[in-house]
């Protein structure tokens, strides 16, 4: 039996959480699909007996026609594929205590970032979330991550890879993951430009 | 004392001034109880959130960092331009050093956006969207308490309109006058020892405005309280209204302290 899309009310629609809800749903996969389409759907696999199904649904199943989304879409899942990568194995040789290793691996994401970066027009909450780990990891001025900035870095990148057309507010909440391990996801240069517009205000 | 009043400046160096947040929200911390007037978000709105969106836009327009910088120290008393152009030249290396790929390689696959400029531009459009947004998403969370609600101010939320912030209503629907104006009315001694206060201060354009509203509100207890009147009063209003037994926040320090003791209050600055 073929998956059936089922479009379901958005939570701020409602009022209903629907994460919490998706999390007791044994037979469907929630999928939000951003800001461009607005809304969020439940992938049922098997609509009459969806109770049986297990198969997941990966992102690039759920953008088949991904071209006529954005031109850079598929390079972006490639490029935040080939990140997730690098630092499943950061995380790893973090757990055997390797620290150069580590941080070899976080070296790699970072050499990716500045062209995941040109993929920008996925979205601004997609451009937000690459710049924000771009300047976290630029702002370290080398120093090799924790293990938890790491972790951090990892969650991040699984919720954009799952979420590439996320919308900006929730690309906020996401980047607050990187700001909770101490990681300083603005800028530099930021703060003197802040100065000047606030003393513009001040004038 | 465990009781803080948090004016404008306050709420602005905690959300928008990234150097400044930490030592900002540690002050916030000393207090059991920190209150935020409604009043203070409204100018935080109209002023220094107002700025940002601003600049943000001119980004989003001129698609040009440098464009934008240019227009922002031409209509700034104060320029920094040293300090600006540097941070610029530093995000430019560092995406130049950093990328495994020369980016005069990636224009080709990319055009436009692999462009140096165009990176720069939408690095910090990006992050003070980011501070925009989320400044106005925690503006009631700062404090412990949010106070003294205006009935003719509404707390529109931002919105994004063809690539622009739109910051909607900045200010007050006033029917007839300010809803704080019966409130003002009912202490003229209060209002004549801040008059006084303002009359000692230093002759800015600011300081003249409000000592002669105070001034008017004195002579002429009548006299209709303006919208307008209501946002020159500014640092006036927060002194009268925070509580006698709280502490006033500001980083303002210098012109809240004559007010402030004119009143018995006192005042602290991160």
């Amino acid at each position: 039996m073929p998956a059936a899309i089922m479009p379901v009310p958005r939570s701020d629609d409602t009022g209903v959480d629907y994460s919490r809800l998706n999390t007791n749903r044994q037979d469907s996969e929630e999928v939000s699909t951003g800001s461009t389409m607005r809304s969020k759907l439940y992938i049922v696999k098997n609509p009459e007996k969806s109770q049986e199904t297990e198969a997941s649904i990966t992102t690039e199943d759920l953008y088949p026609d991904w071209q006529t989304l954005n031109p850079f879409f598929s390079t972006a899942l490639r490029l935040m594929r080939e990140a997730r990568v690098h630092i499943d194995q950061s995380i790893k040789y973090h757990s055997y205590k390797e620290l150069i290793l580590a941080d070899n691996e976080i070296q790699k994401v970072q050499a990716l970032l500045s062209e995941l970066f040109c993929c920008r027009s996925i979205g601004d909450g997609f451009g937000h979330i690459v710049a924000s780990v771009m300047h976290a990891l630029q702002n370290t001025q080398g120093i090799p991550l924790a293990e938890n900035q790491v972790i951090a870095i990892n969650r991040v990148f699984f919720s954009l890879h799952q979420e590439p057309f996320i919308n900006f507010e929730r690309a906020i909440d996401i980047t607050d993951i990187l700001e909770d391990v101490d990681l300083n996801i603005l800028p530099t240069g930021l703060d003197f430009l802040a100065d000047d517009l606030l003393s513009l205000t001040n004038d | 004392m465990t009781k803080a009043f948090v004016d404008t400046t306050i709420l602005t160096n905690a959300l928008l001034k990234p150097s400044s947040n930490q030592p900002t929200k540690a002050l916030l911390k000393k207090y059991s109880e920190t209150q935020l007037p409604v009043y203070a978000i409204k100018e935080f709105k109209a002023g220094p959130l107002q700025t940002f969106a601003w600049f943000h836009d001119k980004l989003v327009l001129l698609g040009s960092f440098e464009k934008a910088l240019k227009v922002l120290h031409g209509v700034s008393r104060s320029p920094r331009r040293y300090r600006t152009s540097t941070a610029i030249e530093s995000i430019i290396e560092v995406v130049n050093a950093t990328s495994r790929t020369p980016m005069s390689k990636l224009i080709n696959t990319y055009g436009d956006s692999a462009n140096l400029g165009s990176i720069t531009t939408d690095c910090y459009r990006l992050a003070i969207k980011s501070l925009v947004y989320k400044a106005w998403k925690k503006r009631r969370k700062l404090t412990t308490l949010v106070v003294q609600d205006l009935d003719c101010y509404e707390e529109v939320d931002l919105v994004e309109n063809r690539g622009l912030i739109d910051l909607r209503q900045l200010k007050c629907k006033v029917k007839t006058e300010c809803c704080l104006a019966d409130k003002l009315r009912s202490d003229p001694a209060k209002l004549k020892l801040l008059c006084d206060a303002v009359k000692d201060q230093p002759s800015k354009r600011e300081n003249q405005k409000r000592g002669q509203i105070l001034t008017d509100l004195l002579r002429k207890p009548k006299l209709q309280i303006t919208e307008q009147m209501c946002r020159d009063l500014g640092d006036a209003i927060i002194v009268y209204f925070a509580p006698d037994d709280s502490v006033i926040l500001t980083t303002n320090i210098i012109d809240h302290n004559d007010l402030a003791k004119a009143l018995g209050k006192s005042v602290e600055s991160p």
